[in-house]
């Protein structure tokens, strides 16, 4: 049946659509939309993201594109997310390195703060440049 | 069922369109395909080891496989040489570099095989860098541990310490007087005022054995930051060379990364004035204590070693810190032209370790290098106090790009 009706010798008047022709089209228009759906989840409008935890526990996950500030451990420290980079506003240790850190933006940056086991980290999104950070 | 031909043609017109589009996705992707690795990426952080942030990055099949190799042979045995080598803290069951110490002058003590290795390996590098590294100056380090802590608990009342307490100390700092009975397998400390500080050498060397054990489970495809102390073990899944930043040491630039640079199965190490520090009278002090003036200096911002060991990367950096840049470029020079036997007398260290899974590999590792010999890599970037960086000249050959 589908050779005869691929076939391009044939008289076009003389075609006739069959069951065959739709199973195909809508098989292949499915096919389509698939990739198409999968090729632009790819592509990903999906924004990074910043994973905070606390003593080994994931706090939340959040978009780097959405202003906020998260208050992690009951307050011991307080991350600030503000145009597409994170950077911690305050904590509660003494040595305040983690304040003192510049803010992070790229894939698999870190800012650490020790004595409180607070980690916020810039999810890696395949396409970071930096695998780590010698510091 | 019939349908005219305009509305047959028309359906196998979008869907002649659909497919070839759909084909060429899967010709761009498959391709893509190609070159992306099989084995998926991925991270574990741990805070609780070396009172610092320790990273595993590496490709597997499974996130349970990943998961428990990085449990298994980096974190479990990080907490274990941290136990060991902790001069802070006592465990139970445990004599460790604090049970050392407080046996200074009073008897040896029975200690880990681990223990004594790593001693052994961190006197030879007192050798190797004319007393550079010295862990024997644990009591001058820990006039300025506490003057540290006091500093950043109690800002307004932070103070240096007290110079003839520091010079007092400074006598009692003879590596000499670290008797090391591996037959016995026992430490003694000869001068009952001496103290040891393994903190220029501890963490390197641990990840080091780590590493060389991974290597002998048959492991790649890893990257390890132990903080700070970068171990690459193998490539990416892909074959690509790992992609390492280096801190910027002004932690407030928006610059995150001084240098980045590639690397597929080196060690990297910073030594650096941000990495501990406190402020007295508006000015920084950091945590790396020049044996001669008893005073951290301010010769760099930082110093970064590349070279194949991770134990001999941490020791340098720390060298390299406490010599001005004229001394230490001819050190390293003269240092990478016999980096062969450096490595001989590394392994020459776990041969008479005890008993231990994987040192028979490492050590057939240290010898397939060391015929190779003629490849073995130490480079160095010194950041100076104005932020210019200097390279020894093989450096820059790993350099991707200047700053990100």
């Amino acid at each position: 049946m589908l050779k005869i009706v691929g076939n391009d010798k044939m008289p076009e008047k003389r075609l006739k659509a069959t069951k065959a022709d739709i199973v195909l089209a809508v098989f292949f228009i499915a096919a389509a939309a698939a990739v198409l759906v999968w090729s632009f989840g790819y592509f990903g409008g999906s924004a990074d993201s910043v994973v905070i935890t606390a003593h080994g526990e994931t706090v939340g996950v959040y978009s780097l594109s959405e202003d906020r500030e998260i208050v992690v451990d009951g307050g011991s420290n307080i991350v600030v997310i503000e145009n597409g980079a994170a950077y911690m506003k305050s904590a509660d240790c003494k040595n305040q390195h983690c304040v003192l850190h510049a803010p992070i933006r790229y894939g698999n940056e870190q800012i650490v703060c020790l004595p409180n086991k607070v980690l916020v980290e810039i999810e890696d999104n395949g396409e970071s440049e930096i695998d780590t950070v010698a510091n | 069922m019939n349908y005219n031909f305009c509305a047959l043609a028309k359906i196998r017109r979008a869907a002649a369109i659909l497919l070839v589009f759909a084909l060429s996705l899967g010709i761009v992707f498959g391709t893509a395909g190609c070159s992306e690795p099989q084995k998926e990426r991925f991270q574990k952080t741990y805070l609780d080891a070396f009172d610092t942030a320790i990273s595993v990055v590496g490709y597997s099949d499974s996130e349970e496989a990943f998961t428990e190799m990085a449990e298994t042979y980096v974190h479990n045995e990080l907490m274990r040489y941290h136990r060991l080598y902790d001069i802070y803290t006592e465990y139970a069951g445990i004599n460790n570099i604090k049970t050392i110490n407080e046996n200074a002058g009073i008897e040896p003590v029975a200690v880990d095989g681990d223990i004594i290795a790593m001693l052994e390996f961190a006197r030879d590098m007192y050798y190797v860098t004319d007393g550079k590294v010295n862990i024997a100056m644990g009591s001058v380090l820990e006039l300025w541990h506490d003057a540290r802590n006091h500093g950043i608990n109690y800002p307004d009342k932070a103070k240096l310490p007290d110079m003839a307490k520091l010079e007092a100390a400074s006598a009692h700092c003879n590596i000499e007087d670290m008797i090391i009975d591996k037959e016995a397998g026992t430490v003694f400390l000869a001068d009952s005022d001496m103290r040891l500080d393994v903190g220029a050498v501890a963490k390197g060397y641990a990840t080091e054995r780590i590493a060389q054990d991974l290597e002998a489970g048959g492991y790649t495809n890893i990257i390890l930051n132990i903080g700070g102390n970068v171990r690459a073990i193998g490539t990416k899944a892909d074959g690509m060379p790992w992609v390492v930043g280096i801190q910027n040491p002004d932690l407030m630039s928006s610059i995150a990364h001084i240098e980045t640079i590639e690397t597929d199965a080196l060690s990297l190490a910073t030594s650096g004035v941000y990495q501990r520090f406190y402020v007295v009278d508006g000015k920084n002090y950091h945590h790396i204590i020049d044996g001669d003036t008893l005073m951290p200096e301010d010769r760099y911002l930082s110093v970064s070693v590349l070279t194949e060991d991770s134990g001999l990367a941490d020791a340098l950096s720390t060298a390299l810190f406490n010599m001005d840049y004229e001394e230490g470029k001819s050190f390293v020079e003269g240092l990478a032209s016999s980096v062969s036997a450096e490595r001989g007398l590394a392994a020459g260290l776990s041969e008479n370790a005890p008993s231990r899974a994987g040192v028979t590999e490492a050590e057939t590792d240290d010898e397939e290098t060391e015929e190779t010999g003629a490849d073995s890599v130490i480079e160095v970037m010194w950041v100076m106090p104005d932020g210019e960086k200097r390279y020894t000249d093989g450096f820059e050959a790993y350099i991707v790009s200047e700053t990100k």
